[in-house]
């Protein structure tokens, strides 16, 4: 049985562009502080699950295999195998190792190797070295895609926390854009220090 | 037995081909090391020779203008300060496809994806017919649309910005490139690559470069993470050297 992100009866079409719901009532207050976003600020890829809710476009791509994710925030990438194939051993990295499998609808993706150096948002929360995320992404109607996503670090939270964020497909037409940060950068000099490091 | 061994290799080669010749899925990357120098070097101390790539024209040599040929043994002098790829650029195409680090094909219908692993650079190449962004609007791995010709992949590459290099060894561009890129399966795990590269303002004329891609086959082989990033003194960092 294939499974796909988007109902069956929905389109010809079961590839299609996610974004967040900014206007959603549900959507997680944000306190906005361009000095303290210290990460995105130096163009990093932002670390799952912050890479699921960028203000800008995802796009995730099924084919056999696998679940392709592509943020235009950073051109930030996820290859998710669905394959049941084993995590890498001793990695470390922006957006970790993901693993997928479904259950009955949901896309469930385990994620290990993260390197801890991601922000949760702009605010500076954050889930240290050694924190395991848990995705479930289910679709819930045909434009829209419940994304949840579950942390743990014992190190970092008394208990783990679930955070849920909806998605809504964008028009068919649109297409990521290219996202340049790091290319001729020459304002991470200029912005103040923050927790030592210097910018 | 020798021979009935050889008629079902040869069955078995044909057979991905009629059944499978417009599947480019897979982890691919190119052979050889033509990511140093597209024209070729000849061997030096400490390196192996490289072999030229440009298969059109047949001299193996850029058909820089005059002006340009002068600009690129500049770049060649300075690469190891002025080559965008130390400051994290992301590579340009056809440069991408021939560095030596893995990409990923995958595909639908209505489109080609390649993620590079080097960058986590991607591109998303409708072949659905829609049409190129204006003319102005510029980016580093350009804009792609593709098509197929038979079995063979093409894909119309506009609206490239100027700063990215060719290769290691500061052959570049300027801002009218256009390049045609053509990939064809030749076996079952091997892909012809060919790209046409044209640009008035700094060749004379087009011309065309080719290099074979291999699949990976390692069991659960997958792309890694490859960031590049600034250190706490603002040097640029990739993860390996990979340009040594």
């Amino acid at each position: 049985m294939e499974h796909r992100l988007a109902p069956a009866s929905s389109s010809t079409r079961q590839v299609g562009n996610f974004h967040i719901c900014l206007e959603c009532a549900n959507a997680p207050p944000t306190t906005i502080s361009i000095v303290n976003a210290i990460l995105s600020g130096q163009c990093h890829m932002h670390g799952v699950p912050r890479v699921m809710f960028p203000p800008f476009p995802l796009e995730i791509i099924q084919d056999g295999n696998f679940v392709l994710i592509l943020a235009e925030t950073e051109h930030g990438v996820r290859i998710i195998p669905t394959d049941g194939r084993p995590f890498l051993k001793d990695y470390s990295s922006w957006n970790g190792d993901s693993r997928g499998h479904w259950e009955g609808d949901t896309l469930v993706v385990e994620v290990r190797g993260l390197n801890g150096r991601g922000w949760l948002d702009q605010a500076g929360n954050f889930m240290g070295v050694g924190a395991h995320v848990v995705e479930r992404f289910r679709l819930t109607g045909k434009d829209t895609l419940d994304y949840q996503a579950t942390v743990e670090n014992p190190k970092v939270f008394s208990q783990p926390f679930t955070l849920r964020v909806p998605l809504r497909r964008r028009p068919a037409d649109v297409e990521l854009l290219e996202y340049g940060c790091i290319e001729g950068e020459r304002d991470a000099a200029h912005l103040p220090a923050v927790n030592g490091e210097k910018r | 037995m020798i021979r009935s061994g050889l008629i079902w290799l040869l069955f078995a080669g044909t057979a991905w081909a009629q059944e499978q010749p417009r599947d480019l899925r897979g982890i691919w990357q190119a052979t050889g090391t033509a990511y140093q120098n597209l024209e070729g070097t000849p061997a030096q101390r400490g390196q192996p020779a490289v072999k030229s790539i440009v298969a059109d024209p047949t001299n193996g040599r850029i058909p820089y203008r005059a002006d340009a040929r002068k600009l690129a043994d500049r770049n060649s002098k300075e690469r190891e300060t002025s080559d965008p790829l130390l400051s994290c650029f992301q590579p340009g195409i056809p440069r991408a496809v021939l560095l030596p680090e893995p990409f990923q094909i995958f595909q639908n219908p209505d489109r080609v994806v390649i993620v590079y692993q080097h960058v986590h650079a991607y591109r998303v190449i409708f072949t659905d017919g829609r049409s190129h962004y204006n003319e102005g609007i510029e980016f580093y791995m350009g804009d792609s649309r593709g098509r197929w010709e038979g079995n063979t992949l093409v894909v119309d590459v506009t609206n490239f910005k100027p700063e990215t290099w060719l290769d290691n060894a500061g052959n570049f561009h300027g801002d009218k490139l256009h390049v045609i890129e053509r990939y064809t399966r030749t076996g079952a795990d091997t892909l012809r690559y060919e790209a046409t590269i044209e640009d008035p303002g700094v060749f004379e004329h087009a011309w065309t470069i080719r290099v074979d891609l291999a699949r990976h086959t390692e069991p659960n082989f997958q792309l890694l993470e490859h960031e590049c990033e600034r250190d706490a003194q603002g040097v640029y960092r990739h993860p390996s050297q990979f340009l040594k």
